[in-house]
């Protein structure tokens, strides 16, 4: 039995103890005395959200395949450990091994949301570690940063030795062999990072000086070093079929967000909404094949026992093979018992087939995401959905006996006026009325129109990059205008405070400056930020005002095209021309067909493979 | 077929709550490929019958767990294919056929014995005539904590045997305590009641409760449920 790092008595008197005992099935247990590189894998947030992340399974067991390393799994403490921590002097530890981290070759963060950021440099503190990069020393583990956020690493580039852009699975373990030849060849911290600069896909952040002009914006952004590249290309993988996907899942202690087997069943996303991050920066589209996935699907269930598996992908209904898949795996599940949980898909005849069988009786609540309420707007955001669809998907519905229908909107997008924002809860009542025109005898008794809104942000590598955000003001004059219009008793309206919306409006299209307001944001208290309950603005705004940096500056300017932009020596493939492009066609209400129906050298091409190259 | 299953729960395993140990359970049954009775419905799940839920914190080395197999299973054979997939700490001890009209989970339990740990740097000099003071009121009151708010509950018929026993660092308190459906008293209960009624500071992580046995009332006699 592995010692833990927190006595008994402790773990008693915090929350869910068993989130720090590490150890659970399928875990990976190594000797340590036969391993050159520890790595600790940090997901800067609680142990039941860090632990429904697929990403962090993918590279667990990946990481793990080799020999030579021992990758083992670190989570935010909860504010309670933290406390216990802090005062009988535990640095943090690592769940397998429940050694300290401080002694690890490499502590690596996956960047999934702004909102951890403070809790990015809590972890590196809590650690024993310098929180700045310049104040480390040879002892001191490598800091290395990925993830979806780390396209735009700027806000953390002081705190972080180097990121990987990119698919960790792609070239990631080119890294590792670097590092194994170095730490034998012997040499310095400073000369790994340089190492490094001969990589695809890494970014080391203190080899490119950043000069700014009198307005703020940034005047050039060079290397220091002669081998540093000028442009950072993301890694990816080509084939899904044939790169690693792990047949074992780690079994969590404690219920987690996501209890149940994930299935990836592609990567990427056909639709190009224009507001959407995840759907450029995870180009190109590259599907598993039927095969894979069931071979996939059958291992993972047998080797973790789970009752349920979710499809995972940003529009699973784009799926190529899905019907012929669909209905092989309802087979297979029927048979032994296993749920099918079916996330993201688009609302036609075809998926609510679909639905009625995976939910049979539990016909609850319905899903749409038209994201604006009028025409025009859904066409300025190129969101590839019309009123009629949403109509006749909710006749549809309610005849095959649904009784509730949830709408998601953004409220805030570019060109947005009040007659968008009417149109949301027109939309919403004329789901109502539907409702009514059908026959009592061939629907439910009565109808529910939940309306939720949340506030735009723009995000970097978007076509609406150059935009300003709404100001909280704003977002909350329009929340309430759409409260004043929507009047049914059938409609029910969720919104919320637009302030954390704002602070990642600022934090997401950041550059190295914003690095000073999460430190003075952090070193104030903030932890767990996008945590409602612990969310202090107060102490923002506070760290706003001793670093005299303008929230406004970041979130809320209308920034020129020929800007430079803090990631613009970042590449994800997808070229600027494109994105602006993109951003001329979105001001004229012009929408774009999707990768499958027409190709609009975005520029993802160049990684040679997935749909660019289907036929 | 119904079948009993004793199993421990030590070590680590002591910070794993009731609802996670019940998710544990299902999964490793799943994997152990056991023909085990599903609910009808369209969200079929896996009947589990627990004896008694073991608070969290607690470790114990008489846990039982029933459930109905839909087809014959050897004993031995369901232990070590459960065994193969449990983590270390929880260990299946022994299998048990059970007739058909035997009552299972709670309904079959009735009293638990319990060992309580308390170290003796944590309590005063005169811990041993303070616990036998106690025990041997006429009437023990006890504070239970209820939806309704707290109310005053006797508990001295409730308390079946106590018995003191110590070594160099511990003392060690020995209980065999009402349970299941019935009548039920937490050994927590008691001993914060011992606690307050001597007005020494009652922390529930500075004592160590270790359940050592459930068992059934049959003809007036408390029987393991292994029996």
């Amino acid at each position: 039995m592995t010692t833990l790092r927190v006595k008994d008595d402790l773990l008693l008197q915090v929350e869910k103890p068993a989130r720090y005992i590490g150890n659970e099935v399928n875990s990976v247990k190594k000797d340590i005395n036969k391993i050159d590189i520890r790595f600790a894998f940090c997901f800067p947030d609680v142990y039941e959200v860090g632990m429904s992340h697929l990403g962090m399974q993918i590279l667990y067991y990946y990481l793990n395949q080799r020999e030579d390393t021992y990758c083992e799994r670190v989570f935010a403490p909860w504010l309670d450990m933290e406390q216990k921590m802090r005062d009988n002097n535990i640095p943090l530890f690592a769940l397998e091994s429940q050694e300290d981290v401080k002694n690890f070759d490499f502590l690596g963060f996956t960047l999934q949301y702004e909102m951890c950021y403070t809790n990015v440099i809590n972890l590196i503190d809590l650690a024993g570690i310098p929180i700045w990069s310049k104040d480390r020393n040879e002892e001191d583990p490598i800091i290395c940063a990925g993830g979806p956020c780390a396209y735009n690493p700027e806000p953390l580039a002081h705190f972080v030795d180097f990121f990987y852009i990119g698919e960790g699975e792609a070239t990631l373990g080119e890294v590792f062999d670097i590092y194994k030849k170095h730490k034998k060849e012997g040499g310095s911290r400073r000369e790994f990072l340089e190492k490094l600069l001969d990589v695809e896909g890494i970014y080391v952040p203190c080899f490119y000086d950043v000069h700014y002009k009198a307005d703020g914006t940034i005047e050039s952004f060079i290397p220091n070093h002669p081998r540093a590249k000028s442009k950072i290309h993301k890694q990816i993988v080509k084939d899904l079929d044939k790169t690693y996907y792990p047949t074992h899942a780690i079994m969590p202690w404690i219920q987690t967000v996501h209890d149940r087997v994930v299935l990836e069943v592609f990567r990427g996303c056909i639709r190009g909404c224009r507001f959407c991050h995840a759907g450029i920066v995870y180009r190109p589209v590259r599907e598993k094949s039927k095969e894979v996935l069931m071979k996939q699907a059958s291992l993972l269930l047998k080797n973790t026992g789970y009752e349920e598996i979710s499809l995972a992908s940003l529009s699973t209904s784009d799926y190529s093979e899905l019907e012929k898949f669909s209905e092989e795996l309802l087979e297979v599940c029927r048979e032994s018992k296993i749920n099918i949980s079916l996330p993201s898909l688009r609302i036609d005849e075809f998926s609510l087939d679909l639905m009625g069988k995976v939910q049979e009786v539990r016909k609850s609540s319905l899903t749409f995401a038209p994201e604006a309420g009028t025409q025009r707007l859904r066409d300025v955001i190129n969101k590839g959905i019309n009123e009629e669809d949403i109509l006749s998907g909710s006749r549809r519905a309610f005849e095959g006996g649904w009784d509730r229908v949830k709408l998601y909107f953004m409220i805030g997008l570019p060109t947005e006026t009040e007659e968008d924002i009417e149109g949301i809860a027109d939309l919403a009542s004329k789901i109502v009325d539907v409702f009514y025109e059908i026959p009592k005898e061939n629907r439910a008794k009565a109808v529910k129109v939940v309306v939720s809104s949340s506030c735009f942000v723009p995000k970097p590598f978007t076509p609406f990059q150059w935009e300003p955000q709404n100001t909280y003001q704003e977002f909350m004059d329009k929340q309430y205008f759409l409260k004043g219009k929507i009047k049914r008793k059938q409609i029910q309206y969720n919104y919320h405070d637009a302030i954390v919306s704002s602070l990642e409006g600022m934090i997401a299209r950041g550059d190295r400056k914003v690095g000073d307001v999460l430190y003075a944001a952090w070193k104030s208290g903030c932890r767990f930020d996008g945590w409602s309950e612990h969310f202090d603005f107060e102490k923002w705004e506070q760290a706003f005002k001793d670093t005299g940096i303008n929230p406004a500056f970041y979130a809320n300017r209308r920034r020129a095209y020929d800007e430079i932009l803090p990631w613009d020596h970042i590449s994800v493939g997808v070229t600027k021309a494109f994105l602006k492009r993109e951003h001329e066609k979105a001001m004229k209400g012009e929408v774009t067909p999707n990768c499958r129906q027409h190709c609009e050298n975005c520029g993802a091409k160049r990684f040679n493979g997935g749909i660019c190259y289907e036929s | 077929m119904k079948v009993r299953l004793k199993f421990t729960k030590i070590g680590h395993m002591k910070f794993l709550g009731h609802l996670d140990l019940q998710r544990l359970f299902q999964r490793c049954i799943r994997r152990a490929d056991l023909p085990i009775e599903y609910s009808k419905g369209f969200n079929p799940h896996q009947h589990l019958y627990f004896a008694l839920p073991l608070p969290l914190g607690a470790t114990s080395e008489g846990e039982y767990l029933d459930m109905n197999l839909t087809s014959g299973v050897e004993p031995q054979e369901i232990k070590n294919s459960l065994n193969a997939f449990l983590p270390e700490g929880i260990t299946v001890q022994d299998v048990y056929i059970l007739s058909n009209d035997s009552l299972v989970g709670m309904a079959a339990v009735d009293a638990a014995e319990y060992r309580i740990s308390i170290d003796k740097e944590t309590v005063p000099s005169n811990f041993m005539d303070a616990v036998n003071n106690f025990f041997n009121q006429k009437e023990i009151l006890a504070e239970k904590r209820g939806k309704k708010g707290i109310k005053e509950i006797s508990i001295k018929e409730m308390i079946y045997k106590y018995t003191l026993d110590e070594n160099d660092k511990q003392w060690m308190i020995y209980l065999v305590l009402a349970a299941g459906s019935k009548a039920n008293l937490k050994p927590e209960t008691v001993i914060e009641q011992l606690y307050k009624n001597n007005g020494w500071e009652y922390k529930d992580y500075r004592i160590h409760i270790h359940r050592i046995n459930i068992f059934s009332r049959i003809n007036n006699e408390f029987l393991p449920l292994s029996d």
